[in-house]
């Protein structure tokens, strides 16, 4: 079952071919990884995704609805979060409003709940009770009355993780969440992604630089270079695949690979 | 703590009730009237600029055409003071939205420039279309309210403007504590992440414009209602700017600071009129201080008070 279709997506930036005629669909409750050398385009399919850039072509159909030219705002309305490779939680806010931020869009509260103290009390008090348990699953509710930038920066990236599950999306866009953790932070957090697929039945799509880690979570790895996609299948295949290798590598490497094989 | 709280409520409450029964210095009243009058605008701007971070130099334009919508209510009309009351805050919120619209794209040193630029265009037709404003001779002759024929004097249009803007307080308080609030400082901090975390920043944004202009149309109506007279050079860009300074002096972000910004920005004048010529040039040297030494401005949501007793956490660090 296909839950979200990108059929020949592109995005050019003048003359930069960013993401060139990219196809892929990404199966419900599955961990896709999207993997590729730097400069890829991996940031900017994500970026498609989730409403920052109009296509320049293609067209990216999340349950038989386009996707192109929707507002950032509301594809996270129908069900697409995401999280950012560079951290961006809001720096004035403690770690539990973070988290109630994301919650809004579902709630949707208007102005007149404002003056109305019964509905005022209960869109609150969903939102904390929502917030709090958001932050319980990433083990970070001890935190949660701390201004966010002052955690370390791998409970950073689970506030921003938390914020991205507290609406309760069927889509999870994860860009390099393991990014400058250590070992044993990277691990609990990988751990922690197959409980979202596991647990919450959710499709996570991942960016991620670890091979070791995209190995071991992912249930198909789609694989990008220059704007173009060049492999895409279950991991095994795809790793052993020459053309990733090369585009990792270059063609020494290449032969560097093979005679070690 | 919660009696403590209380108590200074009820302390600050009891002065400003007696005030008046003391003081029987006009100038000292026109002060403290004036005080709430800034106090309930740079509230609204505290909203656009403190909780939002949309850099608005428009907030004076929004004050004037509050005062002139209920003037020209009361005086061509003949509405009842309350109705054009209402309306001039229907109106400042009204071109909050309609300012809103097309400059929202803007973000930063260009939205100041484009609320500049609404600022001036207000200033150009209340000075130029005489037919209806009487340009620069200004609108003289504004009612004052009056309750069963009997006119408000100085002392009954104090306690009724400290209510006001006591309730102009609490309202905003509740804004800024509420999801509102929260929305607004998820805009001010970051602008893309709060889109990607579900929030319409457009409709937030003008949200946010429109309920700026309802305080700033209530200040201006107060205002006229109070003065009487009012004319363009009332409204200029000087006067955003010093309420401008007035949020950044006071703290920027916090519902109080900005109002301690406008008592000090209003009383400081007043204080070093002796200087003559040189009291902006002292002021300026306070503002410039001020910002090097206390950048957030002089509240902060961090502040302790001397009387309130220490956070148990930290006195058991021995802080």
């Amino acid at each position: 079952m296909f839950i979200l279709k990108i059929e020949a997506a592109s995005k050019y930036f003048g003359g930069v071919r960013a993401v060139d005629a990219v196809t892929a669909d990404i199966e419900e409750g599955k961990i896709t990884s999207i993997i590729g050398p730097n400069g890829a385009g991996k940031t900017t399919l994500f970026n498609l995704i989730t409403g920052t850039y109009e296509l320049t072509s293609g067209d990216i159909i999340f349950h038989d609805r386009s996707l192109n030219r929707m507002h950032p705002h509301v594809i996270h309305s129908l069900g697409i979060a995401r999280t950012f490779q560079n951290i961006r939680l809001f720096p004035t806010m403690s770690v539990l409003e973070n988290v109630m931020i994301g919650f809004h869009s579902k709630l949707k509260p208007g102005i007149v709940d404002l003056f109305i103290p019964n509905r005022y009390r209960r869109v609150e008090q969903s939102m904390k009770e929502r917030a709090e348990a958001a932050l319980n699953l990433l083990d970070i509710l001890p935190h949660a009355g701390l201004k966010a930038v002052s955690l370390p920066y791998g409970e950073q990236r689970r506030v921003e993780i938390a914020r991205a599950l507290v609406s309760d999306p069927e889509i999870v866009l994860l860009d390099e969440p393991s990014a400058g953790m250590n070992v044993g932070e990277g691990k609990s957090l990988m751990q922690f992604i197959t409980r979202i697929r596991d647990e919450m039945h959710k499709t996570v799509i991942v960016i991620e630089h670890n091979m070791r880690v995209v190995r071991w979570i992912s249930d198909r790895i789609i694989v990008l270079d220059h704007g173009h996609k060049i492999a895409d299948g279950d991991p095994e295949q795809v790793l052993h695949d020459p053309r990733v290798i090369e585009a990792y590598l270059g063609k020494s490497g290449l032969t560097n690979y093979a005679q070690v094989n | 703590m919660r009696g403590a709280k209380l108590l200074q409520y009820l302390i600050l409450g009891a002065i400003l009730v007696v005030v008046p029964l003391v003081v029987h210095s006009g100038y000292v009243m026109q002060i403290l009237i004036m005080l709430a009058i800034y106090g309930i605008l740079v509230l609204g701007l505290e909203i656009i600029l403190g909780q939002t971070g949309l850099f608005s130099l428009a907030q004076a334009a929004f004050y004037g055409m509050g005062a002139y919508t209920s003037a020209l209510l009361a005086l061509r009309l003949g509405w009842p003071i309350w109705l054009a009351t209402i309306g001039a805050m229907a109106t400042s919120a009204l071109f909050g939205a309609a300012i809103g619209f097309p400059v929202l794209r803007l973000r930063g040193d260009y939205l100041a420039i484009a609320t500049l630029g609404f600022g001036e265009i207000f200033q150009l037709i209340t000075n130029n279309w005489n037919s209806l404003t009487r340009g620069p001779m200004g609108l003289p002759g504004i009612p004052r309210p009056h309750v069963f024929g009997i006119m408000f004097d100085r002392t009954m249009y104090y306690y009724m403007i400290v209510a006001i803007f006591f309730i102009a307080l609490i309202t905003a308080f509740h804004l800024c504590r509420s999801f509102l609030g929260r929305t607004f400082r998820s805009i001010r901090d970051d602008e893309d992440a709060a889109e990607f975390m579900g929030i319409n920043i457009t409709k937030y944004k003008i949200l946010s414009f429109v309920i700026g202009g309802i305080f700033a149309g209530l200040a201006g109506s107060l205002f006229a209602h109070y003065i009487t007279f009012i004319s363009p050079d009332t409204f200029t860009y000087t006067d955003s700017e010093m309420l401008l300074a007035m949020v950044f002096l006071g703290g920027a972000g916090t519902v109080i600071g900005p109002v301690i910004g406008a008592v000090i920005l209003t009383l400081l004048p007043e204080v070093f009129q002796f200087l003559v010529q040189w009291d902006m040039f002292v002021i300026g040297v306070i503002m410039v201080l001020v910002m090097i030494y206390r950048p957030q401005g002089i509240w902060t949501s961090d502040i302790r008070w001397p009387w309130s007793r220490k956070d148990p956490a930290l006195a058991a660090q021995g802080k």
